[in-house]
């Protein structure tokens, strides 16, 4: 592509066309200041900051060969208005200009496939903060980008972009003004389809945010930044552009706006950049107002995008984009909130702040006067909803607190040259103000507060003629189904599983929504600090409470379950598609752990996802082959026979293929077992206890034929490596015993291998005797044999041994309970002979008698008395 | 400036340790006076924008003063934020108390500061175990106290005393030190702004605050920690806390323009101590400080301050052993590697012997395999840790 041309002056009006327009057009555009103010005073041009490095930058820029092909000649009929997105300041002069001009028609930047959602974006009854929101699932891998933005090529990539639009907004106010002015509304930027290649594609992120990096991410800005001592592109914008913004004239503000992004484009190092489609885009946005031209012959036409576009439209040549088309590729119009946008930008926006910055100019505008310090109007007002915050939370926060913090973010915006207090003033300020002590230690109170006032809350609305995202529906007609509240309140869920099936269904509709990460949920008074405080029931995923048959599920509605549902909506139509569209990608990641892959089986049965177990079901099989730890496949084989055993509850299907998938899976636990004998120590208790489990499994389950004799043969392989752990190697002949395939006269032998051994192997012994009880416990209580052979074996030890076996021995004993221990005791003590000691009485029978005479007496002497 | 004690201006300036930073940036302090156009809080030798360029420099930008164009020079590397919010502090009612690990530049800041605002940085109270209330607000000539009786004569003033007179910056250092009845001393004169003297009858029985006064604190968190101080006042501060700095490259400069002066005018000034040698230095203190190499490689830290102040101290030592121990080039001597290792174990090495284990395992993770690499002096570096013993 060839190199496109640089303006060779840095008077923009004489090379950015439109935004020359504004300035020749004369009184008639002019919309002259409401105040008097010196407005070279209140905006600073960025380029006029004399830095050795940006200037050499700058002259760089302006050196530059112009390159063929010439540019088009600006068309005068054209305004382009440079904006930064979320802007106040772009946004009431954008409004104002609109007004004023009453073009024929206002293009502005934004999925140009979302243009016939604008009749209800400015309809009345729609407000922000809305956002448009394009999705596509590419189910035919058109971007070749399955299995590389998805965990396999049969899971389909998934792209999204959104259009946040605060009130705030000038792409918002745009549109309002233009309707108002019965101007032609339309969207110019590319679709998502296009963007994808360059931006999802490129840098593999599924989710695209409009933003201004564009502005702030070039070698000039960061020269200027620097000289300026700004921490980061917002702070800089909001001290030069928003601040002062209010104060001077459109034509001054277009100007400054328009030198500010001329320098970012063409004196850093954006200029002529196509890897992430910003010629491509503009070309098509050239090629649309080339169209609205020819549309509109006669009359002004109001060009509103980001300020790097605007200084290079003018110069573009039209170029409509091609790109692949899909039905399934979908652009909607939602309401948003505010929370979702901060976490949309990784909480980096604060627009409860800006909102209140939009709020007071909108209110001079109400009563028809000029904004009057609306930044300062935010910033006081943001102080005192802190101070009052922390003093309900008992921080100690007075009102003279927040005069210091005023006081403070007054002299911080001073020192720093701003027009008005910005927000990072004021959460310099806050800290200062609000914080007693070291910060690190007794800021976090204030800090949280601070972002929640800055963040603020609001939630939008989109007129019923708009439509309703398929998935928002299923999930509030479920809910009315289920009678879920959705108003707000604190609500304790309690079902009954084992007796009412509506009851079974709503526990399924509540655990999709878990799954999906619906904010639905609130703690649960008596759950506090469990891994999921909003539910208490039988937890077949982690296998604890599976006693319980009633699950509480403590719910409560929030917006925030709106936001999430527009994020869903990508992945289905409805909550159970969305549900099974996160298993089956997380079932995909699973595909060499049997263990993940059943826990997804268990939390599919649980969902009442039936159409997904077979895919499920199919995929551990393929996981029990890949897998080889002992211990996923016993934690499989628990799942599935949990499964098995609870399918009244779980609604479990496919039971034959179940049955043969636990046989798979005792099968490859049985063949991996041997592998256990030398594990490392740290790892041995949970190795002892998969192997009580098999055990018990291979001894209780009936639901079908386990192939015990593998098992045998396994365990016997474990006990025939002679360096395997003595705990391991012990539990195994404890195996070996419940089985009858070894006699307590192996056992002994083996137990006299360790004592006589070296020193070190006679250490093991009793790590030995860990393992033995583990596994034959039953045993050793009901058959006095096997502790007759041992206790046999430790009696013939010398004193010296024993006393270092000591410890080790009690240890392994520790595994019984008292009751058990005691039987244990009166078995052997029966077999080598000793009988039980009568209790003898604390005092003989006569000196009871003398003691019964002594006290009738002094009860006699004493009658009187008493 | 012209507050300063007389006693200052007798002595030899030529052969002084160190210079109060009024003194030596002189040219810079009246540079920017003349040129300062901002507003001038009452008693301010400048106004607040002149003092924040004071302490983070003109950027290489020369600005006219009296006696021809001069560069201000940076003073503080890390949070430039860190130094607005200080000086607006400094003009509102609230003291400021600057809080962070020894040797990360909060008594460096607080001079310089001083220095901007009042001219003078020598108003200051060091705290200790064994501070009196008479130390820091006043004391008496007891031979005239009784010759005369109680008089203004007789009274002897401490440096809060001065600054609330005369509307100036005190300074008290390692405030945390200081007994916590002490430390209250300094209630009313941050909340009402007065001391009272009962001694004294009439208008000589009380000092009111003029305008332009404020305290600067300074507290290391390895003494007793800030949490110790009485809520009253800690309420009557603004707590900032200073950071070690982050950027590598700017701990290297800084090292080197520190060591640089350090040795100007002394018996090493001709020393050449390459950024390469200092590059090992701050390298190393800046890892072992963070726990983790600059190729992400964990490594242990220790119980020692490994602060900026320090490594200087280390590179200072280091350029005087080469001058006078070290093999001399042309009549000069030249730090070496060894020259660093030799210096560096004592300053790290502090009341923990472990920290020498934690120097031997960063020259196993760390050293060897860059010696390995043979990248630059680090070849040499490894080879010098025998000294480490």
């Amino acid at each position: 592509m060839a190199k496109r041309r640089s303006p060779k002056t840095v008077d923009y009006a004489d090379v950015a066309g439109g935004g020359a327009r504004i300035l020749e057009l004369g009184p008639d555009l002019s919309v002259e200041p409401s105040v008097d103010v010196d407005a070279d005073d209140t905006l600073v041009d960025p380029p006029a900051v004399a830095d050795s490095e940006s200037d050499a930058l700058a002259s760089e820029a302006l050196a530059s060969e112009a390159p063929e092909p010439e540019p088009p000649a600006p068309d005068p009929r054209i305004l382009y208005f440079p904006v930064k997105h979320y802007s106040p300041a772009c946004a009431w002069h954008v409004d104002r200009l609109i007004r004023s001009l009453r073009p024929v028609a206002v293009l502005v930047e934004g999925p140009d496939d979302a243009t016939p959602l604008i009749e209800h974006l400015v309809h009345p009854e729609t407000q922000p903060p809305l956002t448009v929101f394009s999705t596509y699932a590419d189910t035919k891998n058109y971007f070749g980008l399955n299995g590389v933005m998805s965990p396999s090529e049969d899971v389909p990539a998934r792209f999204r972009s959104w259009w946040p639009m605060m009130a705030y907004s000038p792409e918002y106010t745009a549109l309002i003004a233009g309707d108002a002015v019965g101007a032609a509304l339309q969207f110019i930027d590319l679709p998502l389809m296009a963007r994808v290649p360059f931006q999802h594609a490129q840098q593999r992120d599924d989710t695209m945010v409009v933003d201004d990096s564009l502005l702030a991410q070039n070698a000039w800005f960061e020269a200027v930044r620097k000289k300026d001592r700004r921490r980061n592109f917002s702070e800089f914008w909001e001290a030069h552009f928003e601040a002062g913004g209010f104060e001077v004239t459109p034509e001054r503000f277009i100007r400054s706006v328009l030198t500010f992004a001329w320098c970012a484009r063409y004196a850093g190092d954006s200029e002529g950049r196509d890897d992430d489609g910003t010629l491509t885009r503009e070309a098509h946005m050239r090629w649309h107002i080339d169209a609205a031209r020819k549309a509109h012959p006669d009359g002004l036409i109001v060009v509103v995008t980001g300020a790097f576009h605007s200084v290079a439209l003018p110069f573009t040549k039209k170029k409509k984009a091609k790109y692949k088309k899909d039905k399934a590729a979908e652009t909607l119009l939602t309401a948003h909130s505010f929370q979702a946008l901060s976490r949309l930008y990784d909480m980096e926006r604060l627009p409860g702040f800006t909102q209140a910055v939009w709020d007071a100019v909108q209110d001079a505008v109400t009563e028809g006067r000029a904004p009057d310090r609306p930044f300062d109007t935010a910033a006081m007002g943001m102080l005192v909803e802190i101070m009052r915050s922390g003093r309900a939370e008992k921080l100690g926060l007075s009102t003279a607190d927040a005069v210091g913090a005023w006081t403070a973010a007054q002299n911080l915006s001073r020192l720093r040259n701003n027009a008005q207090v910005t927000v990072y003033d004021l959460l310099d300020a806050t800290q200062m103000g609000y914080v007693k002590g070291d910060r690190r230690l007794q800021g976090g109170n204030v800090e949280r507060l601070t972002r929640e006032a800055l963040i603020g809350k609001r939630h939008g609305r989109v007129t019923a003629a708009a439509g309703e995202i398929p998935i928002r529906a299923d999930f509030y007609a479920l809910a009315r189904t289920h009678r879920v509240d959705v108003t707000g309140l604190s609500k304790v869920v309690t079902l009954k599983l084992h007796t009412q099936t509506k009851h079974r269904l709503k526990s399924a509709f509540l655990h999709q929504c878990d799954f999906i990460q619906v904010p639905l949920f609130t703690g649960l008074d008596d759950n506090w600090g469990q891994r999921r405080a909003h539910y208490k029931g039988p937890d077949p995923v982690s296998g604890e409470n599976l006693h319980l048959i009633t699950e509480r599920w403590g719910v409560r509605w929030g917006e925030e379950v709106d936001d999430r549902l527009v994020e869903l909506s990508a992945l289905g139509a409805s909550v159970a598609q969305a549900a099974g569209e996160v298993l089956r990608q997380k079932v995909v990641e699973a595909e060499d752990d049997a263990k993940a892959a059943a826990s997804l089986l268990v939390r599919c049965a649980q969902m009442m996802l039936l159409a997904e177990f077979d895919g499920v079901l199919q995929a551990l099989e393929g996981a029990i082959e890949a897998d080889h730890a002992f211990i996923h496949q016993v934690d499989a084989l628990s799942d599935c026979v949990m499964l098995q055993s609870h399918r009244d509850t779980l609604a479990t299907q496919g039971l034959e293929r179940m049955l043969r998938t636990i046989q798979q899976l005792f099968a490859k636990a049985s063949i991996v077992l041997p592998g256990i004998a030398g594990v490392e120590p740290t790892r041995q208790k949970e190795m002892l206890d998969r192997l009580t489990s098999l055990v018990r499994i291979a001894l209780t389950f009936e639901g079908v034929a386990l192939d015990r004799q593998l098992l045998r043969e396994k365990v016997s392989e474990l006990v025939d490596d002679p360096d395997g752990q003595p705990a391991i190697r012990g539990a195994g002949y404890g195996v070996l015993y419940a089985f009858g395939a070894v006699r307590e006269a192996a056992i002994a032998s083996e137990l006299l291998n360790y004592l006589r051994g070296s020193p070190t192997r006679r250490l093991q012994a009793g790590a030995f005797l860990d393992g033995l009880f583990q596994n034959a416990r039953s045993v050793l209580l009901r058959s006095p044999r096997l502790l007759v052979a041992i206790n046999r074996v430790l009696s013939e030890l010398d004193w010296p041994t024993f006393k270092t076996l000591l410890p080790d021995l009690r240890r392994a004993f520790t595994q019984f309970i008292p009751s058990e221990l005691d039987s244990i005791a009166g078995k052997v003590s029966q077999t080598i002979g000793l009988t039980a000691v009568e209790d003898e009485a604390p005092v003989d029978a006569a000196t009871v008698r003398i003691a019964a005479a002594a006290d009738a007496r002094v009860r006699a002497a004493l009658a009187g008395w008493i | 400036m012209q507050r300063e004690s007389d006693t200052l201006a007798r002595m030899s300036e030529k052969n002084a340790l160190r210079l109060p930073a009024e003194r030596r940036c002189v040219a810079e302090l009246a540079a920017l006076k003349a040129n300062d156009s901002g507003p001038v809080p009452t008693n301010w030798f400048l106004s607040p924008r002149g003092v924040e360029t004071f302490i983070l420099g003109s950027r290489g930008e020369a600005i006219e003063g009296p006696d021809g164009p001069v560069v201000i020079s940076k003073k503080f590397y890390g949070d430039d934020v860190l130094v607005q919010r200080a000086i607006v502090t400094i003009a509102s009612d609230r003291g400021l108390l600057l809080v962070g690990e020894p040797g990360t530049a909060k008594s460096w800041l607080s001079e310089h500061l001083a220095a901007a605002i009042s001219g003078n940085s020598l108003l200051t109270i060091q705290g200790s175990a064994g501070i009196t209330e008479d130390q820091i607000k006043y004391a008496w000539n007891y031979a005239q106290l009784l010759a005369a009786g109680p008089s203004l004569d007789a009274l002897v003033p401490a440096p809060l005393y001065i600054a609330m007179r005369d509307g100036a910056v005190v300074r008290f250092e390692e405030i945390t030190r200081c007994p916590h009845e002490v430390q209250d001393t300094l209630l009313s004169a941050m909340s009402d702004k007065v001391m009272v003297v009962p001694e004294l009858s009439g208008d000589d029985g009380f000092v009111l605050a003029q305008r332009g006064f404020n305290i600067i604190a300074t507290a290391n968190t390895r003494d007793r920690g800030v949490n110790e101080m009485s809520s009253a006042l800690k309420r009557r501060f603004n707590f900032e806390t200073v950071k070690p700095i982050e950027a590598l490259n700017e701990e290297i400069h800084l090292v080197k323009q520190q060591v640089t002066s350090l040795l100007e005018g002394g018996p090493a000034a001709d020393v050449v101590l390459g950024d390469d040698v200092l590059e090992l230095l701050v390298t190393t203190f800046h890892e072992v400080r963070e726990g983790r190499t600059s190729d992400g490689v964990k490594v242990d830290r220790a119980s020692s301050v490994m602060s900026t102040a320090e490594a200087v101290s280390v590179g200072f030592n280091s350029a005087l052993y080469a001058a006078f121990f070290g093999d001399q080039i042309d009549g000069r001597g030249t730090v070496q590697p060894e020259h660093i290792v030799i210096n560096m174990a004592g300053a790290v090495v502090k009341d923990n012997p472990d920290d020498l284990k934690v120097l031997g395992n960063y020259w196993q993770v760390a050293v060897k395999p860059r010696a390995t690499k043979a990248l630059g002096l680090w070849k040499a570096f490894y080879q010098a840790r025998k000294y480490l013993n």
